[in-house]
C-alpha cells in the first residue's frame, strides 16, 4: 500500500474523530455539521418568514446585530486570537484522544514513520479549520444579505460595507498563520504524553511570544482594519514564511519527541 | 460414516497430557469397533477445532497412530482408519493386555493370590 | 528437539517511576508455537508485549524479535492486540475492515470478511454500538486477518462472554493452518485457553518463574491452571 494512500486514509479517519457529538443517546450521533446546518436552516427560515410578512426588525436591534457582525469580521485582537486558537484547539486534542478512546495501542504501533502519523493529524486539523473558515464566511455573508433586505435604512449599515472582502481578508490571515498553530497543537498534544521534565512552561511561553512578536512588529500592519483595501503583500508573505518555518521546526521536534520520549 | 467428536467420545482432562488422551481414546474407539474399518477421520484442523486444542497436539496423536499403521493419510483425500482388521485386533489385544496387567497390579497390591484373583474373575459380571 | 526462538529477551530491566516492571528478565518464545504468557497482575506481562512492538523501551538488556530490535519499522510483520484496546468507534464494521486493509500491510480483506461473517458481525453496525463480546471478535479479526509472522494478544478474553471466547479460540486455532506463525497470548483465563498452548511461560514480579512445553508440564505436574495456582497462591 503506497504511503500516500495510507496518509490520506489516516487524515480521513482523523477528520472524523471529534466532528460528532452526542445529541441524545436514544437518537444516536448527530454530526456537528448537521447540527450547524439545522441552526442555519432555522435562521434562514426565520429570515424568510420575516421577509415574507414584510415585517421589519426594529432599528435598534438591527443596529446591534450590525455592530456585533462588524466586530466579528474585522481583524482585531478578539477575532484574530479566536482564529489563532481554533487550529490549535483542533489539533491539540487529536493526540490525547487516541489515548482516551483506547485506540493508541493500534495507532502508535503502525509501521510508518512518526512523521506520517503526526503529519496526518496536522492535515486533518488543518482541514477542519478550513471547514470552519468556510462556515464563518458563508454565515457572515448570509446574515449581511438578510439585514440588507430586512432593514437597509439602519444608521450603521455602512459598517457592513465591503463585507465579503473584509471577511476574506481575515480568513486569509488566519489561514496563513494556521500552519504554526496547527503544529503548535500537535506538539502540545505530544508533549502532554511525553515523559519530559520542565517543558510545560516553555510551551505557552512560545505561544505568547509568537503572538506578541507578530503584533508588536512591523507585521502589525497586517492586522489593521483598513489593511484589506490594499493588502501589505510583503508583510503577508513574511507572516506566512514565519508561520511555515516555525511550524516545520515544531513538527520535527514533535516527531522526535513522539519517537523517543512517548511510551505507553 | 463421518466421525466426529461424539463418535470418538473425546473428553479431555486438562491435568494430563492431551495428546496421550486423544491417542488413547482413538485407540479405544478402534478396539471397541465404534469406528468402522476404512472410515474417514476428521482432519487435524477439524479435530483441533472441535476439541479446542492446539493443532500440534492432534498432529502428534495422528502421527503416532500413523506409525502404528492404525490410520493412513491419503493424499488429497484425508485421513482414514486402516482397512486391515489385523491391526484392529492387534490394538484390542494390546489394550486388553494393558487392562489385565493393571488388574494384576491392583490384585497384588491388595495382597490377593493368583488363585483368589482368578476365582473372583470367574465370578465377575461378565 | 531443536528449538528455534522467534523472540529472545536477555536481562531486560524496566522501571516505571521507581517501580520495577521487569527485573533482569531472560526469556525466549519458540518460533511457530502458541505460547501462553501467564502471571499475576503487575507481573510485567503487558510491559513485555509492549516492548516487542516498540511501545516501551527497556532500561537495560537486549530484546530481539526475529533477530531485530523492536521498532515500529518491524511492526509490519507483527499484529498486536492491546489490552483494553478499542477500535475507532465511529466506523462501521465494514469500514473498519476496509480501513485496516489500507493501513495494515498484508491485510487479507477477503479472509477478514469471511471471519466477520462467521463471527456474526453485522457489517453495517457502528463499532460504538457493539457489545464487548462482538468488539472483541472484531479486534481479533483485525489481528488474525493480517498475514504476519507474529501475533501478540494482551488479554484477549478479558470480560468477554463465553460464546465469544469460544469463537476467538477457534479462530486462533484455525489461523495456525494457512500460515505458520508465532503467537503469544497473555491471559488470566487460563482454564479457557490452556488447551491451545504449545508452550507456557510463567512470570512474576518482572522475572521468569517457569517455562516449559505445555504437554510436558501436564505430564510432570498436572493442568496448567493447577501449576499457576501452585506458583502464585
Amino acid at each position: 500500500m503506497s504511503t500516500s494512500r495510507v496518509f490520506w486514509a489516516l487524515v480521513r479517519n482523523d477528520s472524523r474523530l471529534g466532528s460528532t457529538f452526542r445529541f441524545d443517546k436514544a437518537r444516536g450521533n448527530v454530526s456537528a455539521l448537521a447540527a450547524y446546518l439545522l441552526a442555519f436552516g432555522i435562521v434562514f427560515a426565520l429570515g424568510g418568514l420575516l421577509l415574507g410578512f414584510g415585517m421589519h426588525i426594529s432599528d435598534l436591534f438591527a443596529a446591534r446585530v450590525i455592530t456585533i457582525l462588524d466586530f466579528l469580521i474585522t481583524p482585531n485582537a478578539f477575532t484574530i486570537t479566536f482564529l489563532f486558537y481554533m487550529p490549535f484547539a483542533f489539533t491539540s486534542e487529536m493526540l490525547p484522544r487516541e489515548w482516551k478512546s483506547g485506540t493508541v495501542g493500534w495507532w502508535l504501533t503502525l509501521p510508518y514513520s512518526r512523521n506520517l502519523l503526526l503529519g496526518a493529524k496536522n492535515m486533518a486539523g488543518f482541514f477542519r479549520f478550513i471547514k470552519l473558515l468556510l462556515i464563518l464566511f458563508v454565515t457572515s455573508e448570509y446574515l449581511t444579505i438578510l439585514i440588507r433586505y430586512l432593514q437597509p435604512d439602519v444608521e450603521n449599515f455602512g459598517l457592513l460595507h465591503d463585507l465579503p472582502l473584509r471577511v476574506l481578508y481575515s480568513c486569509a490571515i488566519a489561514l496563513l498563520l494556521s500552519p504554526f498553530f496547527v503544529s503548535m497543537g500537535t506538539t502540545g498534544g505530544v508533549l502532554s504524553k511525553a515523559q519530559m521534565k520542565g517543558l510545560p512552561v516553555i510551551f505557552p511561553a512560545l505561544f505568547l511570544a509568537v503572538i506578541v512578536g507578530i503584533f508588536s512588529s512591523p507585521l502589525r500592519a497586517v492586522f489593521s482594519s483598513d489593511a484589506y483595501l490594499s493588502p501589505p503583500w510583503l508583510s503577508l508573505l513574511l507572516v506566512f514564511g514565519v508561520s511555515m518555518g516555525l511550524s516545520t521546526l515544531l513538527f520535527f521536534f514533535a516527531t522526535n519527541v513522539l519517537e523517543h520520549k512517548v511510551e505507553l | 460414516m463421518t466421525i466426529n467428536e461424539e463418535t470418538l467420545n473425546l473428553q479431555l482432562d486438562l491435568s494430563k497430557p492431551l495428546y496421550e488422551q486423544i491417542l488413547h481414546q482413538i485407540r479405544y474407539a478402534l478396539a471397541r469397533k465404534d469406528l468402522e474399518l476404512g472410515a474417514k477421520l476428521p482432519s487435524v484442523r477439524e479435530l483441533a477445532q472441535q476439541l479446542r486444542v492446539n493443532p500440534n497436539t492432534v498432529m502428534r496423536a495422528y502421527q503416532e497412530l500413523n506409525r502404528d499403521e492404525l490410520i493412513e493419510t491419503r493424499r488429497g483425500q484425508g485421513t482414514f482408519i486402516t482397512t486391515k482388521p489385523q491391526k484392529i485386533q492387534h490394538i484390542r489385544d494390546n489394550l486388553a493386555t494393558e487392562a489385565i496387567n493393571s488388574f494384576i497390579d491392583t490384585m497384588q497390591e491388595l495382597g490377593m493370590s493368583r488363585q483368589a484373583a482368578l476365582s473372583l474373575l470367574e465370578e465377575g459380571k461378565w | 528437539m531443536e528449538m528455534e526462538y522467534a523472540i529472545e529477551l536477555k536481562n531486560v530491566t524496566k522501571s516505571y517511576k521507581k517501580k520495577l516492571a521487569l527485573d533482569r528478565l531472560t526469556v525466549a518464545f519458540p518460533t511457530g508455537q502458541i505460547t501462553g504468557l501467564l502471571g499475576p497482575n503487575g507481573a510485567g506481562k503487558s510491559t513485555l508485549l509492549k516492548m516487542l512492538v516498540g511501545l516501551v523501551h527497556q532500561d537495560e538488556g537486549t530484546i530481539s524479535v526475529f533477530g531485530q530490535s523492536p521498532s515500529w519499522r518491524n511492526n509490519g510483520e507483527i499484529a498486536y492486540l492491546p489490552d483494553r484496546g478499542r477500535w475507532y468507534a465511529l466506523q462501521t464494521v465494514a469500514e473498519a475492515l476496509a480501513y485496516a486493509e489500507v493501513i495494515f500491510p498484508a491485510f487479507d480483506l477477503d479472509l477478514a470478511r469471511k471471519m466477520a461473517d462467521s463471527m456474526e458481525l453485522d457489517p453495517t453496525a457502528q463499532i460504538r454500538t457493539l457489545s464487548k463480546g462482538l468488539e472483541a471478535r472484531l479486534n481479533l479479526i483485525l489481528c488474525l486477518a493480517r498475514r504476519v509472522r507474529l501475533i501478540l494478544f494482551d488479554e484477549p478474553f478479558s470480560g468477554i462472554d463465553l460464546v465469544s471466547r469460544d469463537k476467538i479460540t477457534q479462530n486462533i486455532i484455525n489461523s495456525m493452518f494457512d500460515l505458520p506463525k508465532t503467537i503469544i497470548i497473555c491471559t488470566h483465563e487460563i482454564h479457557e485457553a490452556e488447551s491451545i498452548f504449545d508452550h507456557v511461560i510463567f512470570i512474576d514480579k518482572g522475572q521468569m518463574v517457569l517455562a516449559d512445553n505445555a504437554e510436558q508440564l501436564r505430564t510432570e505436574k498436572g493442568s496448567i491452571e493447577s501449576v499457576y495456582r501452585g506458583l502464585f497462591q
